[in-house]
């Protein structure tokens, strides 16, 4: 029924009836596939006495949970019964339900890595300001003991990374509107993607709860062999984080497989919008390096329960920080691509002029890509000969000349335009800026005797922080005002979005323009209690974080209430001319009414003509 | 919907994004064999049993060849001949994993040793993508005949066997690696 | 092109009072910095500063521009009046610029400064070095001086302490691993060995020696400047902002006082 090329079953499907929402299902069924997982366990243990959970008895309880989560979701009659042949029963609610269970509708998952992300981000938000409530004094007076406060920063920091760094923009926003943006009418593997984004809020719900298994104090690298050590929670963070890259792994696999073959016509190449060419790039990227973390970390839990030597003293410390890095530093790109993309995306847009050397701007994605597997041990500078630093030291400062190109074709597009003053086109300014200083900071990291001196200090905090929040959040939130008419069909408040811009600015760059100072002044990462003369700096960080959290619960308020009850927006409110804009607001469940054929590239604004139409469906156009 | 998307272009969607998918599950067998020449270089234990190693080896070639077997006579339209060659091709596998499974109970290779690390872990990877395959030519070929595969329609039993054929590559280079190289 | 005139005119101003009140600061702006190995490390950071300045002004100068120059009087979607899509000479600025400045600075800072590194290190080693054993366990740090046949310099209250001679090459020994607990291969972790003040860190790797070069050169303690403070840099644990040791540099003749009181300490079995 859905696609004529998978041979259907024979008898018709009996829709089911659902006595309870899936989500309430999937934790009765997780539950119950943890204690299972676990007593199984338990009662192969050949050793009596051990308490009920162990570390071990943990981890199998845990597949456990998420088999039983993805299969009461909805997987067990969406996935399971086609796999073997049966009919699915699978009925997808036609109102608001629909986002609290297994869809297969691409703007639906959309939206759900939206909220989920978003949630990701509330949380490991409050989290930052524990942390920063902590360093308001040079002792530990909020938490108890050192290691609460480094699980937190472990906590914050691996739920920023993987759940809204590598997700808000990728499969929020990706999953919404790139078959949109390209014409598609559905995804190639929306089954696999429905399903993969209920991996997400398990694996933060892991995370989250990690704490309960003992404090893990390895902030988000967890760095060997000081995790063999740890506590129990160690383990959560390893599964918690496999779940999540798995998400994005699906994610990126489905939406590169859409780019590729799901194009409509007309949409060769060369017409591709920019923010489907960040998507694909990063697609391209997460398909490479999210497996080789899992695997990593697969080898580091193996390490820490069996336990084998791999990564202490017996073995290879310095291979776990390659493996990781490997994946880490891709991950920092990963975050930032579609940023930069959609910068170029918006700003003609926003300016109504031609984009300028869009080539360049597609080059300089590409060329990201590429060279984002080559620096990786920059962040071992500390760990190395200095002939080894010499070619790591190239790559790195290499790798600002493709970034450079983003700024190239923006910096083109804004001169002598007419750009009109929104909110969006605010954020995007704002959000070059920090990049800005977040890419010239990293100049500095790029050059080893520096590096040795600024390495795990808040310099380095602050510059990743300008980078990911100051390019990569400020650009989602501008994504997100800038979509607001298509996804909802209403329209925020231009002064609210300008007043809380301009906040976040303020806070942003109060807190973290700070924080390379308290670097520079030898304040080192990954402490709660610190040497009283860096007091008052970092008082004043706190301060204005407050603020900075403050002003992105503000924007979410507004952009909920705007997406309720905020003025109806009209059809193209921004005069788009890519094909989002062709489907109705919000978009019907078809997206287009027709085919739509493009006839043009969507960057040209020095005439009227449109870019694509629409071609009604033809009975018989197979 | 389905008027969209031509068949052919569907068609090669799904093939080639399982490729893609196949090859982004090359990593994390490129960064254990890495591993395994990091830590263990060309070693191989003299307590390691070579006889149930090739046996292991064995049964793996002898079930791809019959999962591809099965595969070119669903192409022919012969859908009982598809659903006996998965299912032998899943007892072949599962045969193997018995083996493995021996092999580990036995502790043959010790392991807290560097080689028993890099076995284990090498031939746990290997072992785990084979559970997964002969679920999938289980489940498949249930599908199979439920939904009746024709000559035209059996993406999933291509899928399946794509699936079958990389683990089954992968599992030799395991064996190579820790039994001869 | 009376627009880029009157920008590029602003950038020059801007770029040169920037310069001339960076030049001003510059002695401040890393920190307090007493090794030659630092001193490397602070004139990298000023070049690069002063050579990063005018591209940082360029962009923000030109983000301001746009907000009052180019900024659209109401947000009525007018097309902009000038479509350019392509300027070959911008783009050939911006990409040459580029180019030319990452190779400039690979090869100065970079590639100059590894050099010094190496040589003085070379240099270094045949000046009769200080030698300093550093242990680094969880959460300690431990000072051997092998040439006085010194275990473990402490103070008074048997704390940690290192102390070095002012003017006089010091080759650092980097082990993790814990004296107390040896039989224990889980008991070592990754630690980072810190001074600020000498502008220069080196983790500390279990199963590895690691050896570091620097003369020190002013008489110095944490009342000098906090930041003369031994300082573990890489999270090792709950104990970790708790890793830290005083540090005093001094002149050779207290040094060698310094040495004969820790070896009475050491005699009496302190």
């Amino acid at each position: 029924m859905r696609d004529m090329t998978q041979a259907e079953p024979r008898n018709d499907p009996q829709p089911k009836i659902l006595h309870m929402a899936p989500i309430w299902r999937g934790f009765i069924w997780a539950a119950a596939g943890f204690i299972i997982g676990d007593l199984l366990t338990v009662a192969v243990d050949p050793f009596r006495g051990n308490p009920l959970v162990t570390e071990p008895s943990a981890v199998v309880g845990w597949v456990g949970a998420l088999v039983g989560w993805l299969l009461g979701i909805g997987g067990y009659e969406e996935v399971v019964l086609p796999l073997f042949g049966f009919p699915s029963t699978w009925v997808e609610p036609k109102n608001w339900r629909r986002y609290f269970g297994l869809s297969t509708s691409h703007k639906v998952i959309g939206i759900q890595y939206l909220f989920s992300s978003s949630s990701i981000f509330l949380v490991a938000g409050l989290d930052a300001m524990a942390i920063r409530y902590e360093l308001m004094q040079p002792s530990l007076h909020f938490f108890t003991y050192s290691g609460q406060y480094l699980a937190a920063v472990g906590v914050h920091g691996s739920l920023m990374m993987f759940g809204v760094g590598t997700v808000a923009m990728i499969s929020g926003l990706g999953n919404y509107f790139v078959p949109l943006m390209i014409g598609a009418k559905r995804t190639v593997f929306s089954r696999l993607s429905g399903l993969g984004h209920w991996l997400l809020p398990f694996g933060a719900l892991t995370l989250i709860a990690s704490p309960l298994l003992g404090y893990w104090d390895t902030g988000w690298r967890g760095y060997e062999p000081l995790a063999m050590q740890d506590p129990g929670g160690m383990v959560y963070y390893y599964l918690g984080i496999f779940a999540m890259t798995l998400s994005t792994i699906l994610t990126s696999l489905n939406l590169a497989a859409t780019i590729i073959f799901y194009r409509t016509r007309g949409m060769t190449w060369a017409r591709i919008p920019l923010f489907v060419w960040g998507i694909l790039t990063v697609s391209l990227l997460n398909l490479i390096w999210q497996p080789e973390i899992e695997m990593t970390f697969v080898m580091a839990l193996l390490s820490k329960l069996v336990p084998w030597n791999f990564f202490d003293a017996l073995g290879s410390v310095e291979t776990y920080l390659s493996m990781f890095w490997l994946f880490g530093h891709p991950e920092v790109y990963i975050i930032v691509l579609p940023a930069i993309a959609m910068w170029n995306e918006m700003i003609p847009v926003m300016a109504q002029k031609n984009l300028f050397a869009r080539d360049w701007a597609i080059i300089g994605l590409i060329f990201v890509m590429m060279l984002s597997g080559l620096v990786w041990a920059h962040h071992m500078f500390t760990n190395m000969r200095n002939s080894e630093m010499f070619p790591f030291a190239f790559f790195t400062e290499m790798i600002s000349i493709p970034t450079g190109f983003s700024f190239m074709a923006a910096i083109g597009t804004l001169w002598k335009a007419r750009l009109r003053l929104t909110t969006p086109s605010l954020l995007i300014l704002m959000s070059l800026f920090n990049f800005l200083i977040g890419g010239l900071t990293g100049v500095y990291l790029a050059d080893p005797p520096v590096n040795l001196q600024v390495h795990d200090t808040f310099f380095v905090i602050a510059h990743f922080h300008y980078t990911i929040i100051g390019g990569m959040i400020f650009t989602w939130i501008a994504s997100m005002y800038y979509w607001l008419p298509k996804l909802s069909g209403r329209m925020y408040n231009e002064t609210w979005g300008m007043i809380l811009a301009v906040w976040i600015f303020i806070g942003f760059n109060g807190t973290f323009s700070q924080m390379f100072l308290v670097g520079l002044e030898g304040m080192n990462r990954w402490v709660p209690a610190y040497p009283p003369y860096l007091k008052a700096l970092n008082y004043d960080v706190s301060l204005f974080a407050f603020f900075l959290g403050a002003g992105f619960v503000g924007h979410a308020i507004h952009i909920i209430w705007a997406w309720r009850k905020g003025p109806s927006a009209p059809e193209n409110p921004w005069h788009a001319k890519t094909l989002e804009w062709l489907a109705s607001s919000p978009p019907s469940e078809e997206n287009f009414p027709g085919e739509v054929e493009v006839v043009r590239g969507f960057y040209r604004y020095d005439h009227d003509k449109p870019s694509a139409y629409i071609v009604k469906d033809q009975p018989e156009s197979n | 919907m389905a008027s969209t998307y031509p068949k052919d272009r569907e068609m090669a969607a799904y093939r080639w994004g399982f490729r893609i998918f196949l090859v982004s599950q090359c990593v994390p067998f490129v960064l254990i064999f890495s591993d395994w020449y990091m830590f263990n270089g060309d070693y191989v234990s003299p307590w390691v049993n070579h006889w149930l190693g090739a046996g292991e080896a064995l049964f793996d070639i002898a079930s791809g060849w019959v999962a591809w077997r099965a595969l070119l006579s669903i192409r022919r339209g012969k859908l009982m001949d598809m659903v006996q060659g998965f299912r032998r091709a899943a007892v072949l596998g599962t045969v193997q994993l018995i083996l493995l499974a021996y092999q580990w109970g036995t502790r043959f290779v010790f392991p807290g040793t560097r080689y028993g690390e890099v076995y284990y872990t090498l031939t746990g990877v290997s072992g785990f993508y084979e559970l997964v395959g002969v679920f999938i030519m289980v489940a498949i070929s249930f599908r199979a005949v439920r939904v009746a595969f024709t000559a035209e329609y059996h993406w999933d039993a291509d899928a399946a066997v794509y699936f079958w054929i990389f683990q089954l590559v992968a599992g030799l280079l395991v064996y190579l690696l820790l039994y001869w190289i | 092109m009376a627009e880029a005139l009157v920008f590029a005119v602003i950038w020059l101003i801007a770029v040169i009072v920037a310069e001339i009140g960076f030049h001003r600061i510059q002695a401040h702006s890393m920190y307090y910095t007493i090794s030659n190995q630092g001193h490397i490390a602070l004139n990298a950071f000023n070049f690069l500063s002063s050579w990063l300045l005018p591209i940082f002004i360029f962009v923000v100068l030109l983000l301001i521009f746009v907000l009052i120059r180019f900024r659209a009087p109401d947000n009525s979607p007018k097309p902009s009046s000038v479509q350019t899509m392509r300027n070959k000479w911008y783009i050939l600025l911006w990409v040459g610029t580029s180019f030319v400045l990452n190779i400039v600075f690979w090869l100065h800072p970079t590639a100059v400064d590894l050099e010094t590194m190496f040589a003085n290190w070379n240099h270094e080693q045949k000046q009769h070095p200080l030698i300093v054993n550093v242990t680094a366990r969880q959460w300690e740090w431990i000072f051997s001086y092998p040439q006085y046949g010194i275990q473990q310099a402490v103070n008074a209250r048997g704390q940690d302490e290192l102390e070095l001679p002012v003017g006089r090459p010091v080759k650092f020994f980097l082990r993790s691993e814990d004296p107390f607990h040896r039989y224990d291969v889980y008991a070592d972790v990754i630690h980072s060995f810190w001074i600020p003040a000498f502008g220069i860190k080196e983790d500390v790797i279990p199963g590895e020696t690691r050896t570091e070069f620097l003369i020190p050169q002013r008489v110095a303690s944490y009342k000098t400047s906090p930041l003369v403070r031994v300082q573990c840099a890489e999270v090792c644990g709950p104990g970790h902002p708790y890793m830290e040791a005083p540090l005093y540099i001094v002149k050779a003749k207290q040094f060698h006082t310094w040495i004969a009181h820790q070896k009475s300490l050491q005699a009496h079995g302190a």
